[in-house]
């Protein structure tokens, strides 16, 4: 699936919930998506950053510069408590909201 | 936190940009480098690795841009470098810039400083919480041609007593008190008022506390003291309290000191206009609750209930007022009966209007001659700037073509504006600030609430105001139809030379021609006036002023208790001032000529309840010698007229023309009071008749006017001398005299007639000043409009006077044509202000003294003033075309 496929506003949730595993970098977390979605979800960086910068300017994550083993600036992304709530809230959101989906578009398997 | 790390984010985008610039750079670097070494772990080579990773990150830029617009700050960054970009335009032409926010900041500074003094004085809420219920409260007799003055006491009380609409009422009466006690001896104005007053006004003492109903209604000495005066003659409110202090004498004890910016009665007010340092309870006797019934002297304000309106309350009031005549004692009840025209009116206007009346016309004035300023210079600052944008013209017509909107470009020019106008208005706002201490400086007395003059909210928001408002005007007119036509030309291929449309053209001669009609409608009110004005220090004031010196004293009740004491002491005064060397007469006159005095009713023998207004003065000794007022008939008082002796008096001549036009009055009889039984007023017999003394030099109407010898109450004289030189050496063997017969007896003022007579016009003065300096600031404003047009018109038609040249123009038919223009600007700006002004000027005539609103002199003279500038501003681009070289002019393009 391409990024621009993706429900605007998704992206968001997913790397919130992504960054709720644990703090990392914008490559890993392109990675962890793929690796999550089973190569379904596929983000370049052209979403990926704009999309890291937007959440940041919210607040719902932080960012911090840190020299990685091979010694480069490496800027890691982790979630803040105003982005944990946020996640909380919006997965909710997103569990009414594709369940109402799913009651229409799949309702053989209801 | 969440609102402190989005700000510091924000600020980081902002100013840190290099910074964030370089992080956004890593970061995508970051993710190349890992993609390049992850297509290389699985099984790429370096190459293709490259290659992949590489169009990944196709529009790398794309990325960054879309980074930094959801930092939000993109609208910033814009502005910020639009300012940078104004800025570097604006030092490129510095004369330009420096004229323009010259003529900004003078505008603005001007302008809020007129605002701020008007503002105060006209609009601004009184410093009492609540102050919109605020009423002012007066009676009056209409039919005996006493309209509105303050309440009697018994009147008073029985409204207080019986109102509904009134959630409080309060009166006041301001007289001089002489304290001690207090440092030295001296008069000050006391207030004596109800208790409720504070209430009323919704204010109390700081320090101590306010004195109650009881204390008024038995008569105790007590005494609420203003924080001004408390500090000035005790150090602190606090040292004050509880200390004794004598008024005329007698001990009050001090209960209470208010703030030290309240101030009460509000100067200027219509009566009882003096803010009063003391504040004594009234403690009405049992005379002035019952039988006093005439005496006027009572200002009341109240404050209104919620819901009820002024017009109701008036209904209400002027119903009450029917009813009160019948409490009134039976004996006067009965002679008011047998007046004809005799009916109690009442009328009610918010407080505000006690004090504004006078001196509201004057200073809208004022504000619209500074607002002319304002658009005139305005004018200026549009052209200027239109001028500029025609040297633009191409530069717009480049980044048009580039792809710069309109609205961008627009957004430049305001931005380019803003720079101008911020920077003339903080400097204008400076100039407000300096120019204010100095515009209440030479203020006249008598203007209200001048000492709340300051930095407020009102006066930035009018700052602010005018500073954003303007760019808009200035930039957007001129943008438009600079774009208009910069595109069409550029269409036209007629980039080459910028030049103006017609359009253009005419909108900047409209600027000038509105300048100079504005300018004209403000020189000639200000030629109006300043006539007027030097036609009042012309005027005859009925006496002669020079070589006198006047001294007033005031009596202390408790010290000179007979009539007896008074008339020795005044009587000893003068024997010893007349034995000074240098010394003509001396005499003592109740209220100096251009001072107000006591308007009473006449009644005169043999015309039953027939009545007569006029000034009663009282003169002891050689008064009206001593001012030389002119005698036509009989004589003049003279120090054996003395209290008890047939009573004299002298009348002016209006007054006995008015009275006995056919007779002569001489010897005829009249007395105070309408003539009724129980008048027991004594008859005075009229002895001289005298020329008319003017009660203001700008008055038209003489005022009716009766000396008399002094009635028994009278203890506040003004004792005049007449010298044979200076009067103001005499300043201080005065003082010692008066220390000889009572070291106690403080000396308020000592002032020459003349300087009396000065003072009488200073309200005039002071606002013609003003208005000179607007009509100059204006001329010279509208000279830069016309002088810049012209000088830029002759620049843009070098070329074409070049052409005309070259093919044998006569250098004079061009002359021709640069003054034919200059005069077809000034005279059609003319013509509108001179049209205007004729409408105008009758608003005013109301300001004026013996000039007509269209007075030969002043519609003669500005047009001539306003022809000679503009000629003048044609000088300079006449000498440009005289000197044009054909050859030079046609290669500068």
């Amino acid at each position: 699936m391409k990024p621009n496929d993706l429900v605007q506003g998704t992206l968001g949730l997913l790397i919130l919930r992504i960054l709720a595993l644990k703090p990392m970098h914008g490559w890993a977390l392109s990675q962890r998506l793929k690796q999550m979605s089973k190569d379904v979800l596929q983000v370049g960086p052209g979403s990926l950053y704009p999309a890291l910068h937007k959440l940041e300017q919210e607040g719902w994550i932080t960012a911090e510069w840190l020299i990685s083993d091979t010694r480069r600036r490496v800027k890691f992304y982790s979630l803040t408590n105003e982005g944990r709530k946020q996640l909380e809230s919006q997965t909710a959101d997103w569990k009414r909201l594709s369940g109402a989906i799913s009651a229409i578009v799949l309702p053989a398997q209801g | 936190m969440r609102w402190f790390r989005k700000v510091r984010l924000r600020f980081q985008s902002l100013f840190n940009r290099s910074r964030v610039e370089t992080d956004l750079e890593d970061e995508l670097c970051d993710y190349l480098d890992r993609e390049i070494e992850r297509a290389i772990a699985s099984g790429s080579s370096p190459e293709e690795a490259k290659r992949h990773a590489l169009s990944s990150l196709i529009g790398a830029e794309r990325i960054k841009d879309e980074c930094r617009d959801v930092r939000g700050v993109w609208w910033l960054e814009d502005s910020m470098s639009d300012i940078r970009f104004a800025v570097r335009t604006l030092r490129k032409a510095p004369v330009f810039t420096v004229t323009v926010i010259a003529a900004l900041a003078f505008c603005i500074g001007v302008n809020t400083a007129i605002f701020s003094v008007v503002d105060t004085v006209l609009f601004r809420p009184l410093p009492f919480p609540g102050q919109e219920r605020l009423v002012a409260v007066t009676e009056g007799v209409p039919g005996l041609g006493f309209p509105v003055m303050p309440f009697s006491c018994p009147d008073y009380l029985f409204v207080a007593a019986s109102n509904r609409s009134f959630a409080g009422t309060a009166t006041y009466h301001t007289q001089a008190y002489e304290i001690s006690g207090a440092g030295q001896p001296r008069r000050v104005i006391g207030a004596r008022v109800t208790a409720s007053l504070f209430q009323v006004l919704g204010i109390s003492p700081t320090v101590g506390r306010a004195f109650t109903q009881e204390e008024d209604e038995h008569s105790k000495r007590v005494v609420v003291l203003t924080g001004g005066f408390a500090q000035s003659a005790f150090g602190t409110p606090e040292r004050a309290l509880g200390r004794t202090v004598l008024l005329d004498r007698t001990p009050y004890t001090v209960v209470g000191i208010t703030a030290p910016s309240f101030s009460f009665p509000i100067r200027g007010s219509r009566f009882n206009g003096d803010p009063a340092d003391v504040f004594v309870p009234v403690s009405w006797n049992n005379d002035d609750r019952q039988q006093n019934v005439s005496n006027f002297d009572y200002s009341m304000v109240s404050r209104l209930k919620p819901n009820v309106t002024i017009q109701q309350a008036s209904m209400e009031v002027h119903g009450l007022l029917q009813r009160v005549v019948e409490n009134y004692p039976s004996k006067i009840k009965q002679a008011l009966r047998q007046m004809r025209n005799f009916s109690l009116e009442s009328r009610i206007v918010p407080f505000r209007e006690e004090f504004t009346g006078d001196v509201q016309r004057p200073l809208l004035l004022l504000l619209a001659a500074v607002g002319i300023v304002l658009l005139i210079g305005c004018a200026d600052v549009a052209n200027l700037i239109f001028s500029r944008m025609v040297g633009r013209q191409r530069e717009f017509a480049l980044r048009t073509a580039l792809g710069a909107s309109g609205w961008r470009l627009a957004r430049q020019a305001i931005t380019e504006g803003l720079v101008l106008s911020v920077t003339g208005g903080a400097i204008g706002f400076c100039v407000a600030f300096w120019a204010l201490p100095l515009l209440i400086r030479f203020a006249p007395d008598n203007l209200p609430r001048l000492s709340e003059i300051g930095l407020n909210w009102r006066m930035m928001a009018f700052v602010a105001f005018v500073t954003l408002a303007m760019p808009v005007v200035f930039c957007l007119g001129p943008l438009a139809s600079t774009l208009r036509s910069a595109l069409v030309n550029q269409l036209r291929g007629e980039g080459r030379t910028t030049t103006q449309g017609r359009h253009q053209r005419f909108i900047m001669s409209a600027a000038v021609v509105v300048q100079f009609s504005l300018a004209f409608l403000l020189l000639t009110t200000t030629g109006l006036l300043t006539r007027s004005l030097i036609k009042a220090t012309e005027a005859n004031p009925g006496f002669r002023p020079e070589h006198v010196i006047s001294v007033r004293i005031a009596l202390p009740e408790a010290a000179y208790k007979t009539p007896g004491d008074i008339t020795d002491l005044f009587n000893r005064l003068m024997d010893r001032l007349g034995s000074l060397p240098g010394v003509r007469q001396t005499g003592a006159i109740s209220d100096l000529p251009m001072r107000s005095s006591s308007n009473v009713v006449i009644s005169i023998e043999g015309r039953g309840s027939d009545i007569e207004r006029v000034d009663m003065v009282f003169c002891r000794g050689n008064a009206l010698d001593s001012l030389r007022v002119l005698l036509l008939r009989g004589r003049l008082l003279q120090p054996e007229d003395q209290v008890g002796k047939p009573h004299a008096a002298v009348i002016s001549e209006t007054l006995a023309k008015r009275v006995w036009p056919h007779d002569d009055p001489i010897g005829r009889r009249i007395r105070f009071g309408v003539d009724i039984p129980n008048n027991q007023e004594p008859w005075l017999t009229v002895v001289g008749v005298v020329a008319d003394v003017k009660a203001r030099l700008t008055s038209n109407s003489p005022r009716l006017l009766l000396f008399t010898t002094p009635m028994d109450w009278v203890k506040q004289m003004n004792v005049v001398v007449r010298t044979s030189g200076d009067p103001l050496l005499l300043a201080s063997s005065i003082r010692h005299v008066i220390a000889l017969l009572d070291p106690s007896l403080p000396v308020e003022k000592i002032e020459t007639l003349d300087q009396v007579l000065e003072e009488s016009l200073s309200a005039e003065r002071f606002r013609t000043w003003l208005l000179v300096c607007f009509a100059v600031a204006a001329l010279l404003l509208a000279t830069l409009g016309i002088a810049g047009l012209l000088a830029y018109n002759a620049a843009q038609r070098t070329q074409e006077f070049g052409v005309r040249i070259a093919l044998g123009a006569n250098r004079r038919d061009l002359l021709v044509l640069v003054f034919q223009h200059c005069l077809r600007l000034s005279g059609t700006g003319i013509a509108v202000g001179l049209a205007a002004s004729v409408i105008v000027t009758r608003a005013i005539s109301a300001l004026l003294y013996e000039t007509s609103p269209l007075d030969p002199g002043t519609f003669i003279a500005v047009p001539l003033i306003l022809l000679l500038i503009a000629l003048g501003a044609a000088l300079f681009p006449a000498w440009r075309v005289v000197r044009t070289n054909p050859i030079t002019a046609l290669r500068a393009e």
